[in-house]
């Protein structure tokens, strides 16, 4: 069988995987594992961001268990506070949505809103820090001139290459308010299979107002794809995501669905790493069967790469021009799977974008100065797209 | 208060609550104000939410705390109308808003199993919200936990 070893790499600390045993199992396990995950924290020290942002959680669970604790009071503390942003999010954000349905623009909640409103059913225990909204490919434009009007603006203004190459914009307002306005559910979406989305999506209501949500199997797909990649922020909340959607009593996984869909986007070793790493250390409730096809699924080489790029840590700038370049290539490839010659021209102009040069004599002067300034360990930086 | 089929009910949408481990949060989205009530406080909201009228409120609280002082009355109806000045409820005049309430609101109310002494309900109110939002809910608050700050050495 061809297996995975999630020793490779590691996506969540010792520590961190004590704090999402005890928010998230049952009975003897999750006591045990908050008594050494407790003993092992320094609460008066800094809190590592990737934890503290499971604790609305954890005390959501320890409150079922009848937990009698000191730290008890602050964590039903942090709780409360989750709740309150997530409810003042969630108000402002349904102006933004009722706002683009009275346009005729459908909407979609990715991520932490439809998580948390649907599939977590609690308004506190996964917070979050601002909210995802899908639009159609074909009302992007649409989308973003009405929010312009509206005042939401970006210091990037939407180009045409940005919705070929890209999926998503951060918008914000004369508040501060923010949120990332979506044309493609993830990066390297291609379009055809943009509709597979909208065409599962189950109903949403946030704050009175309907909006549409990932079925719980695309919902999953996206948490373990946004999840086994490096992040500034230890992203290990994807596991809480992941194991609640899977474990949950209202919803099932159409297991199918989802191994078609990492098929199809040619994501099948993200996927694979995803959930054997769920499998070996939460056990959810996967079927054997479906585990043993998954593990099996074959992995394209340009995958590989993407991976190994996608799990590296970025805090390493001089290498971060390389895995930014060979993340765009795969992700490049994905858009256009299905071509059996590759689209150089087309490319050229991706890298364009990806480098913002105005003509390739700029993309080449800007190649070149990267590629210096890692000579030199001191990368040029590049507009994180 | 008014006559017997006299009711509230939560200003919805914009006032959101929940329970948390026998506390009710209640935020008020437009003001930004934050709310805090315990015990007798939140049976009342509780009993509210259910559809009760104002009349069967003391009685219900009546029939699950000591009252021993005899001011249960006037702390009942002054903290209901607290509610009412906050905006937190607003009544229901008409019989057509009022046959929208559950109508078995009795079998939604659960008696408690022990009473408990009576004690004036308390509308804890928290009015800088953005600030509170933007506080280090671990170092820069009591043991309590947020929304109480902790107290300058």
């Amino acid at each position: 069988m061809n297996t995975i070893k999630p020793a490779d790499f590691y996506l969540a600390t010792p520590n961190q995987e004590l704090l999402l045993k005890a928010a998230l199992f049952s009975g003897e396990d999750a006591l045990e594992a908050w008594s050494k995950w407790r003993d092992a924290v320094d609460w008066e020290g800094h809190f590592e961001p990737g934890s503290f942002r499971l604790l609305p959680l954890l005390y959501n669970n320890l409150h079922k268990h009848g937990v009698d604790d000191s730290a008890m009071g602050k964590l039903k503390g942090i709780y409360r506070q989750a709740w309150s942003k997530n409810q003042t999010l969630f108000h402002e954000m349904a102006k933004v949505i009722e706002f683009l349905q009275n346009a005729g623009i459908k909407t979609m909640l990715l991520k932490g809103a439809s998580l948390s409103l649907l599939y977590y059913k609690n308004n506190g225990s996964r917070p979050m820090a601002d909210i995802d909204v899908l639009v159609p490919l074909k009302q992007a434009r649409l989308a973003d001139e009405l929010l312009q009007k509206a005042g939401w603006t970006s210091p990037f203004p939407l180009t045409e290459l940005d919705l070929i190459y890209g999926h998503a914009i951060q918008l914000h307002n004369r508040l501060d308010k923010e949120f990332d306005l979506h044309w493609r559910p993830f990066n390297g979406c291609q379009d055809e299979y943009e509709k597979d989305f909208w065409d599962g999506a189950i109903p949403v209501k946030m704050a009175n107002v309907d909006s549409m949500s990932p079925n719980p199997t695309d919902m999953l797909f996206h948490v373990i794809i946004h999840g086994v990649a490096w992040n500034p922020v230890p992203p290990i909340r994807w596991i809480a995501d992941a194991i609640t959607l899977i474990n949950s009593d209202d919803f099932t996984i159409d297991w199918q669905r989802l191994i078609n869909t990492a098929q199809k986007h040619h994501l099948n070793l993200r996927l694979k790493k995803g959930l054997q790493y769920l499998h070996d250390n939460f056990h959810p409730l996967i079927p054997p069967s479906v585990m043993k096809t998954i593990i099996n699924l074959p992995v394209y080489y340009l995958e590989k790469i993407e991976y190994r790029f996608m799990i590296g840590n970025r805090d390493n700038v001089s290498s971060s021009p390389f895995a930014a370049f060979c993340c765009h290539l795969c992700r490049f490839r994905r858009l256009n799977t299905g071509k059996s010659i590759f689209p150089v021209f087309k490319f050229s102009r991706s890298l364009q974008w990806r480098m913002n040069a105005r003509n390739n004599y700029d993309l080449f002067y800007k190649g070149f100065r990267i590629a210096v300034n890692m000579l030199l360990s001191s990368p040029f930086q590049v507009r994180h797209r | 208060m008014s006559g017997n089929g006299y009711r509230l009910k939560i200003n919805e949408p914009n006032i959101v609550h929940e329970n948390i481990d026998g506390e009710t949060v209640i935020l008020n989205l437009d003001s930004g104000n934050y709310y805090s009530i315990v015990d007798v406080g939140a049976d009342i909201w509780n009993y509210i939410e259910k559809g009760a009228p104002i009349s069967e409120i003391l009685p219900l609280i009546r029939e699950n705390y000591e009252c021993f002082q005899g001011d249960e009355e006037n702390a009942v109806d002054s903290f209901i109308k607290q509610l009412q000045q906050e905006g937190l409820v607003i009544p229901i005049d008409d019989k057509l808003n009022a046959s929208l309430l559950p109508q078995n609101w009795k079998e939604q109310i659960t008696a408690k199993e022990s009473r408990a002494v009576f004690n004036v309900p308390v509308l804890n109110r928290y009015t800088d919200m953005q600030d509170l939002l933007l506080l280090d809910p671990i170092h820069e608050v009591d043991a309590t936990g947020w929304p109480s700050i902790k107290p300058l050495p």
